[in-house]
């Protein structure tokens, strides 16, 4: 039960920041070509960031495909494994997913320490900004992922028949 | 090396992993064996490789189709459509495909299509009398034509990978994706012709034109947003988001089929479409470089060069491949992968960057209607309510028709390259 709400409420945050940064990319990208053809301006800013809003979105919009499971796999091949394997294969992949992330978060936040200092140059602000889309939309991924796991763990044949057992 | 990255990217993909993680995994195994390499490479070619702005106009198409869908735009096109070409023999069959033709100009994304036209158009066949599978076929194979003509997102995708011009590649798309059309209207009207499926509308110009000025905004969109982009007057990027907004404007003031309380659940599922490609897109950049790295696509054109010097087997090879991957992957994540290991072996064949570049999206856009594990298939099939399995029979025409164009864009260049050579 714990686990749904944080995972509905993970869905929900992510849900909403992408939706801003969505809002804010495109109408960024509208505003450079206003300003181009309407006001005669050609501004710098807009296109940085509407460039930086599609990485937060993108990457935000990522972990709400994890967690709706929409992420495209194929299973044609699983579905005529054994039926005893499967939880097993399942969880064991779970854990790669697991390890793949931690690589991302951990190694996306040395370079967003590493990038603190520069600057992006059209509006001048700090490039962590920008990189820490990494570790915090990977790291959502990551949390949903654990929870992801550990339902599949306790799918496995053991936890079953000691079900049933009791 | 390569062993090591396809091998262990197969196996992670036959154990239903998500072919994004599938991807990354064999990436980082590749990068943990070599061990000279900081794993904060991994890190900072994700970020660079969303940091683009071409890349921008896939999101932005991919939230304009939505807008325009769910404003019921696939409706109007296809009372439109019906209009149009009700009258002949086999009309509705004509009209579903003419009608995922305007459809395309206006999302990129086939399953899109599938869905906004084949919810609409399968019901209404079958209450005219059409066969259940029929209709499901037609709606499925026209479906593709999204992803060949402008806009179209494997485009976009394709042309940002190989550093191809975006507009010229648009512009390759229009010929064959409306000869593809009319080709499979042509087949649709043989067979209702022989299971004497006739019209049972008569022609009106009056109502035919009050279609018309219903669909029109929708209609102008595409000619308006290609038009600016072959004109030189905006990047796709651009064009699309001038798109989103006036795409906005008629679903809710023209149209007002979108409604404000659906804006939540419009964004959802936009997000979570452009996130799947992008998490892709940005994991491929490090799949790219191990490839450049470990000189993989040399070593095919070497080995293509040595053994194989024809142009023509090295197409007739890209397109078996392209299909084979089409059926698996979305086309989208089967353009990403396939772009960075192919493209270079072409260059080296002196194929040109557009014309290559429309042999890999319609083979691929084809893999997506090939049985037996194509996605757009699945959705008909949903729709209809009819089996896949039994599908297969009626699906083969048509999918003759689409290999057939499969060769002919990938041995006649002049069809892919006669609008891009006057804008060159």
């Amino acid at each position: 039960m714990m686990a749904e709400k944080i995972r509905k409420g993970l869905l929900y945050v992510e849900w909403t920041l992408a939706g801003a940064f969505l809002f804010i990319m495109t109408f960024s990208v509208f505003l450079e070509v206003l300003a181009r053809y309407v006001l005669h301006l050609s501004l710098s800013w807009p296109e940085e960031v509407a460039r930086f809003s599609f990485i937060w979105a993108s990457l935000l919009g990522a972990s709400i495909a994890m967690e709706r499971k929409k992420l495209h796999d194929i299973d044609i091949v699983f579905e005529h494994l054994p039926h005893i394997a499967r939880p097993f294969i399942a969880f064991v992949v779970n854990l790669f997913i697991i390890g793949i992330l931690v690589v991302f978060v951990l190694y996306g936040a040395k370079l967003t320490a590493l990038v603190h200092l520069q600057v992006s140059p059209a509006m001048e602000i700090r490039m962590s900004y920008v990189y820490s889309a990494i570790p915090f939309a990977l790291g959502l991924m990551l949390i949903s992922q654990i929870f992801e796991t550990i339902e599949t763990f306790f799918l496995l044949p053991f936890f079953k028949s000691g079900e049933e057992s009791v | 090396m390569t062993i090591l990255l396809f091998g262990s990217f197969l196996f992670f993909l036959i154990l239903r992993t998500p072919v994004v993680f599938a991807l990354g995994l064999s990436s980082l195994a590749v990068l943990l064996w070599k061990g000279d390499i900081t794993l904060m490479l991994l890190a900072q070619r994700t970020a660079a490789g969303l940091d683009s702005f071409p890349l921008l106009a896939v999101p932005l198409f991919i939230l304009m189709g939505e807008i325009l869908n769910r404003g019921g735009c696939g409706e109007k096109l296809v009372a439109f459509s019906e209009r149009l070409v009700g009258g002949v023999t086999g009309g509705l069959a004509h009209a579903n495909i003419l009608a995922s033709m305007f459809f395309g100009g206006i999302s990129g994304v086939a399953t899109a299509d599938t869905a906004a036209i084949g919810s609409v158009m399968i019901p209404t066949m079958v209450r005219a009398g059409y066969d259940a599978k029929f209709s499901t076929v037609v709606t499925v194979t026209s479906s593709i034509i999204g992803i060949i003509v402008p806009p179209s997102i494997d485009m976009i995708l394709y042309g940002w990978i190989s550093g191809t011009s975006i507009a010229e590649l648009f512009a390759g798309g229009i010929i064959p994706g409306t000869l593809i059309g009319l080709s499979l209207m042509a087949l649709s009207h043989w067979i209702s012709f022989k299971r004497g499926y006739r019209s049972q509308e008569r022609f009106s110009l009056r109502r035919l034109f009050k279609a018309f000025l219903i669909a029109l905004p929708a209609l102008v969109m595409p000619i308006l947003i290609v038009g600016g982009i072959f004109g030189g007057a905006f990047t796709a990027t651009e064009g699309a988001a001038v798109a989103v907004v006036y795409g906005i404007f008629i679903a809710t003031f023209f149209y007002k089929g979108l409604k404000f309380r659906e804006i939540p659940s419009l964004i959802l599922q936009v997000c979570t479409t452009v996130g799947g490609i992008m998490l892709l897109i940005a994991l491929c950049k490090t799949f790219g470089w191990i490839l450049t790295a470990e000189r993989i696509p040399h070593a095919i054109s070497d080995f293509f060069l040595g053994n194989l010097p024809y142009r023509s087997v090295f197409l007739l090879n890209v397109i078996l491949v392209s299909l084979i991957i089409g059926t698996f992957l979305t086309p989208a994540a089967a353009t990403i992968i396939l772009t960075p290991i192919l493209f270079p072996v072409a260059t080296s064949f002196g194929i040109d960057p557009v014309h290559f570049g429309l042999v890999l999206v319609c083979s691929v856009a084809i893999g997506h209607v090939t049985p037996p594990v194509a996605l757009t298939l699945y959705i008909g099939s949903g729709i209809s309510g009819v089996p896949v399995s039994q599908l297969l029979r009626p699906l083969a025409p048509f999918l003759l028709i689409l290999f057939a164009w499969a060769l002919i864009v990938a041995y006649v260049p002049w069809f892919t390259l006669a609008i891009p050579s006057l804008l060159r």
